[in-house]
């Protein structure tokens, strides 16, 4: 049996971080039990700046794979950085802008006619006149009663169409949502329900009723200041945030959790504190562990009953999932990270980043370099596309995300590596458009004590002083994976890293 | 050997030169360029990239240079011309000089042969 594709559904602002932290999980190589995924954002604020970062990442990320990977087999190659297909997303974006309010969308004013008195009155009852008059270009601002009548146009949408009809018997679904919001809370339930109903006429809708399908409901794990909704700048109220979930919860016990075979809970009591914005481009909040921790249920999801094609074929119908960390702390690092096989991914991709940042260039330009001259790279291999793509993914990206996880903001910080190798930090917190490189220095030194709270090992002594020397493992291998012969530069180039990066790994650290 | 020494003329010791001199002095160089090629490309050159460069390629083709100058100097005054220390004979420091000359000459040589057998070395000193 091929491996199923998963079409991820990311709603909202949430979805969106959460996808882009999924990327760089992703990117660092860990093992999934996918042919590729599908990732379909739902929000109907276009201009989110999360959403926009989400977007920027996956095409620099598909620039690198499609490199390395394409025409390569399904099986070569696993546990690479880069290594799963990330789809570019699609965007089931209905543009609250086209519609205006939940009134003019509605045609409210028809309801006045004669024969439509009790529709109007269930409405009235519904939706209060703040909702009916909310302008819907940002989004649902935490109302997912609003949510739940505008997102149903998404099922209608091309793009929609085209999901189903590309959807196999043994593709597979994640949702990933917020539960205290409003485009997230909306958009679940209207999804599940679409999916599981056997009466729909969608295309392919025995396979997507059928299909296994999984969730990742994000609690509230951050608050904004409550100052601009008091003042009435911003429409969003963090107070009701807790009131909100609790409803939510109930809601999904009584009609949901017979719809879903796996759910993931995921959530903080230490919250994060963001700027109330509300939507736009403005909204760019900092990646979070919260959704680090949502993104690695998608992984988990991929694993679950990895040989069930349907839901049928699954032990349980049902099952729910929570994330937990042993120790309660405000910093978490890889020494809190219980599956082994994640925290060797993270630490082999942030070497591999360091080298990517601070050594590479240096590397295609020295003429000598024995590495380099094995694989017959270009002069000029540093300025062409595929190195300035790995150079982005690294100092805009990668070290973005790390700064992100790690800001005084979050009551819990993810800090894995040392961030102060990043030295324009300020910078890069007061950049709006998220395109600014992070720049780095990193000495002969620094590469022992880059992982938080787990230095390398040093055989310096008196006599010898040692050296991590990526440019030497490199070269050593060369040979060996030139005789491979890919017949592609860049695969070459990228098997080369990764082994080199390996074996420097495994010389240094014990995990 | 006369041919391959053909910068240099001693008329006086002849004999000596072609019967012994010569020869010696094409022994050390040899023998020195050999091992000095072994050590930067066999021995260094697949054990670590820290010589692995253009002017530590040279340096090693200085001391080669020095080690023949110094070895010849020894053999060909003391040992063939039967010379007491400090003794000074013109024609046997032209001919160190040149020996060392040659020895650089072949260092650079036996390195386009010596380079295939190195790993962190193997584009030096050119690429090919």
């Amino acid at each position: 049996m091929s491996k199923p594709k998963l079409y991820l559904f990311a709603i909202g602002g949430t979805g969106s971080r959460v996808l882009r932290s999924l990327t760089m999980l992703l990117a660092s190589g860990v093992k999934t039990n996918t042919e590729k995924i599908i990732p379909m954002i739902i929000d109907t604020d276009i201009n989110n700046g999360d959403v926009e970062k989400c977007r920027n990442i996956i095409k620099n990320y598909n620039e690198i794979h499609n490199s390395i990977y394409n025409g390569v087999r399904e099986d070569e190659g696993q546990g690479e950085f880069f290594r799963t297909k990330i789809m570019p997303p699609r965007e089931l974006n209905i543009s609250g802008t086209d519609y205006g309010t939940l009134r003019d969308m509605v045609s409210y004013n028809s309801l006045e006619g004669k024969g439509f008195g009790k529709t109007k009155s269930l409405f009235d009852l519904l939706y209060s006149d703040a909702n009916k008059d909310m302008p819907l270009e940002k989004g649902f601002l935490g109302n997912p009663n609003v949510g739940s009548v505008v997102l149903k146009n998404v099922v209608e949408s091309q793009i929609f169409k085209e999901f189903t009809q590309d959807f196999n018997q043994n593709d597979r679904i994640f949702i990933v949502s917020s539960i205290f919001g409003g485009t997230g809370a909306a958009g679940f339930p209207l999804l599940l329900n679409v999916f599981r109903d056997e009466m729909s006429k969608l295309n392919n809708g025995n396979y997507i009723n059928n299909a296994i399908i999984g969730g990742v409901s994000v609690l509230p794990y951050f608050q904004v200041d409550v100052d601009k909704f008091n003042s009435g700048e911003s429409a969003i109220n963090s107070s009701t945030f807790i009131t909100k979930t609790k409803a939510a919860l109930a809601y999904y016990n009584r009609n949901l959790k017979q719809l879903v075979n796996a759910m993931y809970y995921v959530g903080d009591t230490r919250q994060s504190s963001y700027e109330n914005n509300d939507g736009g481009i403005e909204q760019k909040n900092p990646s979070n562990f919260i959704e680090l921790t949502a993104a690695s249920a998608v992984l988990d999801f991929l694993d679950y009953e990895k040989n069930a094609a349907t839901k049928d074929d699954l032990q349980n119908a049902s099952k729910f999932f929570e994330f937990g960390i042993n120790t309660d702390t405000g910093v978490v690092d890889l020494n809190h990270i219980k599956k082994d096989d994640l925290k060797a991914q993270l630490l082999h991709f942030h070497y591999y980043n360091v080298y990517v940042s601070n050594f590479m260039t240096a590397a295609l330009k020295n003429e000598k370099l024995a590495w380099r001259n094995e694989l017959k790279l270009a002069n000029n291999y540093h300025g062409q596309n595929f190195y300035k793509a790995l150079d982005t993914f690294t100092s805009v990206h990668y070290y973005r995300w790390l700064i992100e996880l790690a800001m005084d903001q979050h009551d819990r910080k993810f800090l894995p590596f040392d961030v102060s190798i990043m030295i324009n930090k300020e910078e890069i917190s007061q950049d709006v458009s998220g395109t600014l490189p992070v720049n780095t220095s990193v000495g002969d030194k620094k590469l022992f004590t880059l992982v938080t709270g787990i230095p390398a090992s040093d055989d310096s002594n008196f006599f010898r002083k040692d050296y991590i020397k990526y440019d030497e493992e490199f070269s050593k291998l060369a040979q060996e994976i030139v005789d491979l012969q890919y017949g592609n530069t860049e695969r070459t180039l990228h098997t080369l890293l990764n082994q080199g990066i390996q074996n420097i790994i495994a010389e240094r650290y014990v995990l | 050997m006369e041919n391959f020494y053909f910068l240099f003329e001693d008329l006086g010791n002849w004999d000596v030169w072609v019967d012994k001199g010569y020869s010696a002095g094409f022994i050390i160089l040899l023998t020195t360029s050999l091992i000095i090629n072994a050590i930067y490309y066999i021995v260094l050159g697949r054990k670590s990239m820290r010589f692995s460069t253009m002017g530590k390629w040279f340096m090693f083709g200085f001391i080669n240079f020095a080690l023949i100058f110094l070895i010849t100097l020894v053999v060909e005054g003391i040992t063939i011309f039967d010379l007491a220390f400090g003794e000074f004979h013109y024609e046997i420091w032209l001919f160190t000089i040149i020996n060392a000359f040659y020895g650089f000459v072949l260092y650079t040589v036996l390195s386009l042969l010596f380079k295939r057998f190195s790993i962190f070395s193997k584009f030096i000193p050119v690429k090919f």
